[in-house]
């Protein structure tokens, strides 16, 4: 065979960066997929297994799964965002989220107690120009009449924006998933959230008080002292179940016990609640299709859920401080562990 | 970092640095893609566009999602690189379609009963996929060819930014569609060169309902001439069949499209990847994709009908000239293929 001499069609005509850039953004603009799904929302204290539960979302061809925590609430992420509906001009400003550019830069990764060097860094492609112009495109395309069709539009920017998303044209797609810690701690937020999602579902995890004052108070110092610490886990603990009985079925009360030692039970649950099929994709954490370890206090040496964390606690907490937390929270603890059972159907 | 401090927060870098800052971040990610080949390849219309959209979406495979062609100075020929020249590399295997499809999208042309094409989003960057090649070509020592190959598909598959399925795996293989490159033995020769580990897949369509399809198809013509290639197509996968063994794999249409699932079992199990539904889907990039038929294509999924077709376009006297050239040779094929 003889050997190449020249290639007639090199060089191609190429575009330059700003080009590709540019024709990369149209192409995802013309093609953007629509989000405009009910949310399905995690939300507690820290600690809790928020971000566990929404990295077995992640990979089901049923979700658009947000990635990372989700930050668009104003003036802070625990405040569910109250848009004014005049002020077109705010609204991509207002709800854009910082940390979408910090892990674009940065890779996503999750600190807890690891050394740098063995931290996970994922790879997270995304544009946040892009994000605005999809954001812009979706806005112009129809009329806007009430905060969820915002937010509609700023769902597509994001999965659309995220460049690298595994799971964005899979489907069909029943639910957006996304953990915001914190912000079921305020009723008025949860009134809000329902206000834009009548057809969405708040769910809520409820970790034993021990384990979870044994992982808070390695995660914050506002969580080193118990008595505060235990406060703060009784009024997430207390507002959950108030919103259980609040919005009845579109609230769902389950136990970061019950999530990490009988996963498959738990996953069905909540799959059958929230309209998704139960698949083995929702055993396994991943983070945009590939495992990730868990975000513990401790070392994490294995990919999966961590049954072992339940009680960890044990081997760090004096006896008395566990007495202590028992006193304070163990009824409350108990309350919400039977309610569980009985919503969960 | 670029940008005034008035700018909005998702303005802080401009067109140009966002690029960058993708490129950097995919580099630095960048999916090693190493596994053997997997070459889809017989004459046209023998459904080789359907066998790769079958492997399309399988976790394990990198599929190739349109036809490959970095053959030269055609795409049939495979490429023979001279590894004293490494600046020619990039430039002989380079594709110039995933050009055209990020600009346009990737269609295929066939007739659509509502007149409209399937068209496919194809995110892919031309200028990242030439920084991919070269720093993994600076990466590693060339020794091989397919040591430049396995760059080459490394550069492919990390440039394709909205691939639904890089990061899935392990992987276990490559696969790719090259129409006609079975039909030149030096081709064949230059693949199992450089992937002893690979396989090669002709799929062999009965000849009836293949002259039916590829008649109307330019740049075919009616007669012996096409009937002539489809005999050589045919031969040309017994021949390699014959010479490499296990290597080669011989798969009729006919039992591609009408016991699908039994098919791809085999397949999968040869090709040493897991058995999956979505093997029974045809896909692109993880959606449904109508066939690329040369009749109106009304549905998703595999058309079983298309087999036996021809009865309605082709009239006796064809069918029996046709049977009498290439009968013998058909069943020849089908019982390589049942082996």
């Amino acid at each position: 065979m003889k050997m190449p001499q020249h290639n007639a069609e090199w060089p191609p005509e190429r575009l330059d960066p700003a080009g590709e850039h540019e024709q990369l953004c149209r192409v995802r603009v013309e093609h953007a997929v629509p989000v405009r799904e009910p949310l399905v929302l995690v939300s507690q204290i820290q600690r809790s297994g928020g971000t566990l539960l929404s990295q077995l979302f992640d990979g089901h061809p049923e979700c658009h799964a947000h990635p990372q925590e989700l930050k668009i609430g104003y003036p802070t992420k625990r405040g569910w965002p109250a848009l004014d509906l005049d002020r077109p001009d705010a609204w991509f400003d207002r709800l854009w989220e910082w940390s979408a550019a910090k892990h674009a830069a940065l890779g996503y990764q999750k600190p807890a107690e690891r050394p740098e060097s063995a931290r996970d860094v994922f790879p997270f492609l995304f544009l946040p120009r892009l994000q605005r112009q999809v954001f812009e495109a979706c806005i112009a395309a129809k009329p806007v009449e009430r905060q969820r069709d915002v937010l509609d539009c700023y769902f597509t920017s994001y999965f659309n924006a995220w460049v690298d998303n595994h799971n964005l044209y899979t489907g069909p797609k029943r639910v957006v998933t996304a953990f915001t810690a914190g912000l079921a701690a305020d009723a008025a937020n949860v009134e809000r959230f329902f206000s834009t999602y009548p057809d969405g579902t708040l769910i809520s995890i409820v970790r034993n008080p021990r384990g979870w004052y044994a992982s808070a108070r390695k995660h914050k110092n506002r969580f080193r002292k118990v008595e505060p610490a235990i406060a703060r886990w009784r009024q997430s603990t207390e507002a959950a179940l108030a919103a259980g009985e609040r919005y009845g079925d579109r609230v769902l009360v389950i136990t970061y016990e019950d999530l990490v030692l009988d996963t498959e039970a738990t996953m069905g649950r909540i799959a059958a609640r929230i309209g998704i099929a139960m698949l083995p994709s929702l055993l396994m954490p991943t983070f945009n299709g590939r495992p990730i370890r868990a975000n513990s206090s401790q070392p994490v040496p294995a990919y999966g859920v961590l049954p072992d964390r339940t009680s960890a606690f044990r081997d760090t907490l004096e006896p008395e401080t566990i007495e202590l937390i028992e006193e304070r929270a163990g009824d409350l603890y108990e309350r919400a562990a039977a309610l569980t059972l009985e919503r969960v159907p | 970092m670029g940008g005034s401090t008035t700018k909005a927060p998702w303005a802080r870098l401009s067109e140009d640095e966002e690029y960058e800052q993708l490129s950097r971040v995919r580099l630095g990610h960048a999916v090693d893609v190493r596994e053997p080949l997997v070459l889809v390849s017989q004459i046209h219309r023998s459904g080789g566009t359907l066998l790769s959209q079958l492997f399309d979406g399988h976790p394990e495979c990198h599929a190739h999602p349109h036809e490959l062609t970095i053959g030269y100075p055609k795409s049939q020929i495979w490429p023979h690189l001279d590894l004293a020249a490494p600046e020619t590399w990039y430039e002989l295997l380079y594709e110039k379609y995933s050009q055209k499809h990020l600009r346009l999208g990737y269609r295929k042309p066939a007739e659509r009963s509502d007149g409209e094409p399937d068209v496919f989003p194809f995110v892919f960057l031309p200028g990242l996929q030439q920084r991919v090649f070269d720093a993994c070509v600076a990466g590693r020592p060339v020794e091989r060819q397919r040591d430049v190959l396995d760059c080459y598909f490394t550069s492919y598959f990390n440039a394709w930014l909205d691939d639904q399925n890089l990061y899935t795996g392990p992987k276990q293989a490559i696969t790719a569609f090259a129409p006609r490159l079975n039909m030149v033995r030096e081709s064949v020769e230059g693949f199992f060169a450089d992937y002893p580990d690979g396989t090669l897949i002709s799929i062999v369509r009965d000849p009836r309902a293949w002259y039916a399809s590829v008649r109307t198809q330019p740049p075919f013509s009616e007669g012996e001439d096409a009937l002539k290639r489809w005999c050589r197509s045919t031969e040309s996968a017994l021949e390699a069949r014959g010479r490499y063994g296990d290597r080669v794999l011989v798969v009729t249409y006919e039992e591609l499209v009408l016991e699908t699932e039994a098919t791809m079992r085999r397949v999968a199990e040869r090709v040493g990847i897991t058995m999956l539904p979505v093997l029974l889907e045809p896909t692109f990039n993880g959606r449904p994709i109508r066939a690329n038929s040369f009749a109106a294509v009304d549905r998703h999924g595999i058309l079983p009908e298309r087999a036996k077709a021809y009865r309605e376009s082709l009239d006796a006297g064809t069918i029996a000239w046709i049977e009498e050239q290439a009968g013998d040779l058909y069943e020849r094929a089908c019982a390589a293929a049942s082996a």
